[in-house]
C-alpha cells in the first residue's frame, strides 16, 4: 500500500498541474477571443462612425454608402444617367472614399456608380495614399461663401454664371462648381485656360475640384475634376465631354478617322 | 491687295489659335494588347499648355490606356490635373470618362513605358521599366486595340518638344497581340498621324517626335 501510495502521489500532482495548466490556457484563450471580438466590434463601430461622418460632410445625395472591407474602401453612389452624371457621382465617391480611407487607414478605394435600377454605370479601383493624412485632415480654410464669392467673380470676368455650388468641408474646403457660360461650346473647347482662371488658387498644390460646364438648358458639356492622394501618385483627374465637344483639356482624344485605316493583317 | 493681306493675317491668327488637342505619332495593329518603348528627351510647356509623350493602346471604337511623360502648365487645367511634371497613366473604359493619374517622375529621363493587357482577363496594366506601375484596369475592349507611340499637347503649343522613342541600345517601340508573349518591333507602322506642326521620324526606333 505504501508503495502504491508513493506512486500515486506524484501522479496526482501531475494531474493537478496539468489541470491547472489547461484551465489557465482556457482562460487565456477565452480572454483573447473576447478581446479580438471586442476589437473587431470596436473597429466596425469606428468605421461606421467615420463613414457616417464622411457622408454627413457631403452636400449631395449622390453617395449612398461607404464601407471598409479589410484594406479596401467600397463606395456606392447613384446617378440618373451615364456620361456626365455618372462622372460627377464618381468624383463625389472618390473624394468621400479617399477621405474615409485615410481616416480608416485603408489603401485601396473601389467606387461603383449605379443607376436607379441598380445597373452599374461605372466602377473604378485605385490605390489611395494612406500617408497623405495631413492633406485630408486639414480643417476647412474656405467656406462655401468664400468659394461662391471668389468663383462668381472670376466667372463673371469670363462671361459665365456660377449656377450651382455644392460645397464639401473636406480637404481644406472645396466644391463642385456648375457654370453656365454665355458661349458654352467655346468655353468648353478652351476649358484648359478657362477652368484654370475660374478655379484660381482652388486647384493649387494638387487641390481637389470638380467643374461642370452646362449649356443654357442645363445640359452638361464638360466635366473636369481632380482628387489628391488617389491613384498612387499626386492624385487623379477625371474628364468627360459631351458628344460634339472637343475640349482642349483632355489628353488622348482621337477621331475615329485618325485610327483608320489599319493593317487588318497586322 | 489690302483685303488679301487682311485675310492672310486673319487666317494666320486663326491657325495660331491655341485650341484643341494636337497629336503626332505612329500607330500599328488592329488587335493590339500592348505597346511599349523606352522614351527620353526634353520638352517645355507654357503656363497655358500641357504635353505628353506616351505609348498607348486605343480601341477603334472607344477606350484607351496610355503611359508616359507629362507636363502641365501652372495656369492650365487638364484631365490629369494642373501644374505637374512627371508621369501619367490615363485610361478610359468604353463609355466611361477619361481617368488620369499623375505621378512624380523625372521628365525626359529615359524610362521604359509599357501598357499591356493581361491574358488572365484582369485588364490592362502600366509597367515602368518592367515592373507593374498601375492597374489592372478593365477597359472593355477585348480585341480591337491599336498600338500607338505619340506626342501630344493641349492649349498653347510647347515652345520646345523633342522626344526619342526607342533610343539606341534600349527598348524600341514595340507592340504585341499575344498579351506580351511576343513583342514585335514596329519596323513599318500602319500609318502616321499629324495634327499639325509635328516632325515625326520614320520607324523603326530610334525615331524622334518633335516640333
Amino acid at each position: 500500500v505504501r508503495r502504491s501510495s508513493t506512486w500515486a502521489a506524484p501522479r496526482t500532482r501531475v494531474l493537478w498541474l496539468l489541470s491547472a495548466v489547461a484551465i489557465v490556457i482556457a482562460i487565456a484563450a477565452a480572454s483573447a477571443a473576447m478581446a479580438w471580438q471586442g476589437s473587431g466590434e470596436a473597429e466596425a463601430r469606428d468605421s461606421a462612425k467615420i463613414a457616417e461622418g464622411t457622408l454627413g460632410e457631403l452636400a449631395t445625395d449622390r453617395v449612398k454608402s461607404i464601407e471598409l472591407d479589410g484594406s479596401t474602401v467600397t463606395v456606392i453612389g447613384t446617378a440618373t444617367s451615364p456620361g456626365a452624371e455618372a462622372t460627377r457621382t464618381l468624383w463625389f465617391e472618390t473624394i468621400a472614399g479617399a477621405a474615409f480611407a485615410q481616416e480608416a487607414g485603408a489603401t485601396f478605394l473601389k467606387r461603383t456608380v449605379v443607376d436607379e435600377e441598380g445597373n452599374v454605370l461605372a466602377t473604378e479601383t485605385d490605390p489611395v495614399d494612406a500617408e497623405a493624412v495631413s492633406v485630408f485632415a486639414t480643417p476647412p480654410v474656405r467656406s462655401a461663401e468664400d468659394i461662391t464669392r471668389e468663383v462668381q467673380s472670376r466667372a463673371s470676368a469670363l462671361g459665365a454664371n456660377l449656377t450651382e455650388t455644392n460645397y464639401l468641408p473636406l480637404l481644406g474646403g472645396t466644391a463642385e462648381l456648375v457654370v453656365e457660360p454665355s458661349d458654352p461650346t467655346a468655353f468648353a473647347e478652351a476649358a484648359g485656360s478657362n477652368v484654370a482662371t475660374l478655379l484660381g488658387d482652388l486647384a493649387d498644390n494638387h487641390g481637389p475640384y470638380l467643374v461642370t460646364i452646362v449649356d443654357s438648358q442645363g445640359a452638361p458639356l464638360l466635366v473636369l475634376g481632380y482628387t489628391p492622394g488617389v491613384g498612387g501618385g499626386f492624385g487623379q483627374g477625371v474628364g468627360w465631354q459631351a458628344p460634339g465637344i472637343d475640349s482642349d483639356a483632355i489628353f488622348g482624344q482621337m477621331d475615329e478617322a485618325d485610327l483608320l485605316p489599319y493593317d487588318s493583317d497586322r | 491687295v489690302a483685303r488679301f493681306l487682311v485675310l492672310v493675317v486673319v487666317m494666320a491668327a486663326v491657325a495660331a489659335s491655341p485650341t484643341l488637342a494636337n497629336q503626332g505619332g505612329h500607330r500599328k495593329g488592329a488587335q493590339a494588347d500592348g505597346s511599349r518603348a523606352s522614351i527620353q528627351g526634353s520638352a517645355t510647356t507654357s503656363i497655358n499648355g500641357a504635353l505628353i509623350a506616351t505609348v498607348r493602346v486605343e480601341s477603334t471604337n472607344d477606350g484607351l490606356i496610355q503611359f508616359g511623360f507629362l507636363k502641365v502648365g501652372s495656369n492650365f487645367i487638364t484631365g490629369c490635373g494642373t501644374d505637374t511634371v512627371g508621369y501619367m497613366v490615363e485610361r478610359k473604359a468604353s463609355g466611361g470618362p477619361f481617368i488620369c493619374n499623375d505621378y512624380f517622375g523625372a521628365f525626359g529621363t529615359r524610362a521604359k513605358f509599357s501598357v499591356l493587357r493581361a491574358a488572365d482577363g484582369s485588364g490592362f496594366r502600366a509597367y515602368l521599366d518592367g515592373s507593374v506601375f498601375a492597374g489592372p484596369y478593365a477597359l472593355g475592349f477585348p480585341s480591337n486595340g491599336i498600338a500607338i507611340a505619340v506626342g501630344e499637347y493641349l492649349g498653347n503649343p510647347p515652345p520646345s518638344y523633342n522626344m526619342t522613342f526607342g533610343p539606341s541600345g534600349f527598348t524600341p517601340w514595340q507592340w504585341t497581340s499575344t498579351n506580351g508573349n511576343n513583342w514585335t518591333t514596329v519596323s513599318v507602322a500602319d500609318s502616321t498621324f499629324n495634327g499639325g506642326g509635328w516632325i515625326i521620324g520614320a520607324e523603326p526606333s530610334p525615331f524622334n517626335i518633335s516640333r
